[in-house]
């Protein structure tokens, strides 16, 4: 506890969209594939084991179905971009709503982008080369 | 939005008081003010400006209820306005908080998700967008630190402090230190305290000597409140601010009143400003 004014918790909200100015971490239900994830939690692996007595198996939903919200288990965290890059978000959750023909959430969309950049690093390093990287 | 919860570990040093008048001298500068009742004790900011009729009702929809995810009705139907200050009241039910919080994050943890009890109302009331409608949004906790404290805490990031001058109110200063250190390690935030204030001040030369070390602690005493034991009785017996109780309910103006009434307003600028600086 400090004298004086600290961050304003409600600040880095838009005036529509919760969700625009925020990325997350990444999630271990996201990307399941990655069993070396020091997060994965028991439930992913034991999923076909388990015996829910609901009858249904939620540990079994894909990630969008089995949340509540779309903010469930994630944390917001703040992530410095250029306009560039910014710009090109709204085009590329557009290009992924016409893919699915569905509405497909920003937070979705950021969230996947940081999983994929974990499974492909040879992506980011040809982006990363061309910002400057590994030259000597 | 400027946000505060008045908060002091000591029981009784008139946080409801202080946060019902704070909230009046907003409304007196212009802005629009959210006051939030998490307290259940009969003798509360609800009791007090006259919107605790429905505490007892188990079917009215209730704030808890929002924080578990069950809403019986949008958030701005919690609201009620009294003297301009619009007041979410306590319910009877936030006495059983904790177990309906912890009930929900096990359920939540039961499906794979986090549920974090202690986050939820700042949860519910970006969602109700409450930082776009209003200029001041203003906490009143239980006296008791539980799980509402730590979401009061939570969700305004900063404190106003009722100290009563006295060795007992310099320990409560000193204990709420280390419980919101606990609090700050634990949710991973930053507690600002914007104001520490002296209340019931007789000005007696033992309750200067604890001003003088609150301030060379570092705290920012910017006024100090005077007793005033028949002007803020005649609130709780009227129901009103100080502010009402003196304009309706004195047949003439007392200075000493008065002025307790510009530190009021004093007071509140002076949280303000603080907010305003840039961090
Ligand atoms: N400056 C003052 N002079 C005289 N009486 C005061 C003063 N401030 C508060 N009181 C009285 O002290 C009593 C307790 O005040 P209040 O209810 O605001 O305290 P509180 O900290 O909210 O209490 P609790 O811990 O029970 O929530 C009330 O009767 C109030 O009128
Ligand atoms: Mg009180």
């Amino acid at each position: 506890m400090k004298q004086g004014s600290t961050d304003d918790p409600f600040a880095d909200d838009t005036a529509t969209d919760t969700d625009t100015e925020e990325t997350t971490v990444a999630d271990p239900e996201a990307t399941p594939s990655q069993d070396t994830t020091a997060g994965g939690t028991a439930e992913e692996s034991d999923a076909a084991d388990s015996d829910d007595e609901s009858g249904s198996e939620p540990g079994r939903l894909p990630y969008i179905y089995a949340r509540d919200t779309v903010k469930d288990g994630r944390q917001q965290r703040p992530i410095f971009l250029r306009d560039e890059v910014e710009d090109g978000i709204p085009e590329l959750v557009g290009e992924l709503e016409d893919r699915f023909g569905e509405n497909v959430y920003r937070t979705d969309v950021m969230e996947a982008a940081v999983a994929v950049a974990q499974e492909h690093p040879d992506l980011l390093e040809a982006k990363l080369g061309e910002w400057g990287y590994g030259w000597d | 939005m400027l946000a505060y919860t008045v908060y002091s570990e000591a029981g009784g040093v008139g946080k409801t008081t202080l946060a019902a008048n704070l909230a009046k001298a907003e409304v007196r500068a212009g802005r629009d003010v959210l006051v939030i009742d998490l307290d259940t004790q009969e003798a509360s900011l609800s009791h007090l400006l006259d919107v605790a009729d429905r505490r007892n009702d188990s079917e009215a929809d209730s704030l808890l209820r929002h924080m578990i995810d069950r809403p019986r009705g949008p958030f701005e139907e919690l609201v009620r306005t009294s003297e301009g200050i619009d007041i979410v009241p306590a319910h009877n039910i936030l006495e059983y908080a904790s177990k309906h919080l912890r009930r929900r994050e096990e359920e939540a943890a039961d499906f794979g998700e986090t549920f974090n009890p202690n986050k939820q109302l700042l949860r519910v009331l970006r969602e109700a967008g409450v930082h776009e409608t209003y200029d001041t949004l203003i906490v009143d906790p239980p006296a008791t630190a539980d799980i509402k404290l730590h979401n009061a805490i939570h969700t305004t990031r900063h404190v106003v402090i009722p100290f009563e001058p006295s060795g007992k109110g310099y320990e409560s200063v000193q204990g709420l230190d280390q419980l919101v250190g606990g609090l700050e390690a634990n949710l991973d935030i930053e507690v600002g305290v914007l104001a520490v204030v002296p209340n019931r001040y007789k000005g007696m030369n033992d309750q200067d000597r604890f001003l003088e070390t609150l301030q060379e602690d570092g705290w920012d005493i910017p006024v100090t409140l005077r007793e005033r034991s028949s002007m803020l009785e005649g609130c709780w017996a009227e129901q009103c601010t100080a502010y009402r109780y003196v304009e309706e309910h004195r047949d003439r103006e007392r200075d000493h009143e008065l002025e307790t009434l510009e530190k009021l307003d004093e007071l509140a600028e002076h949280i303000r400003l603080q907010t305003e600086v840039p961090a």
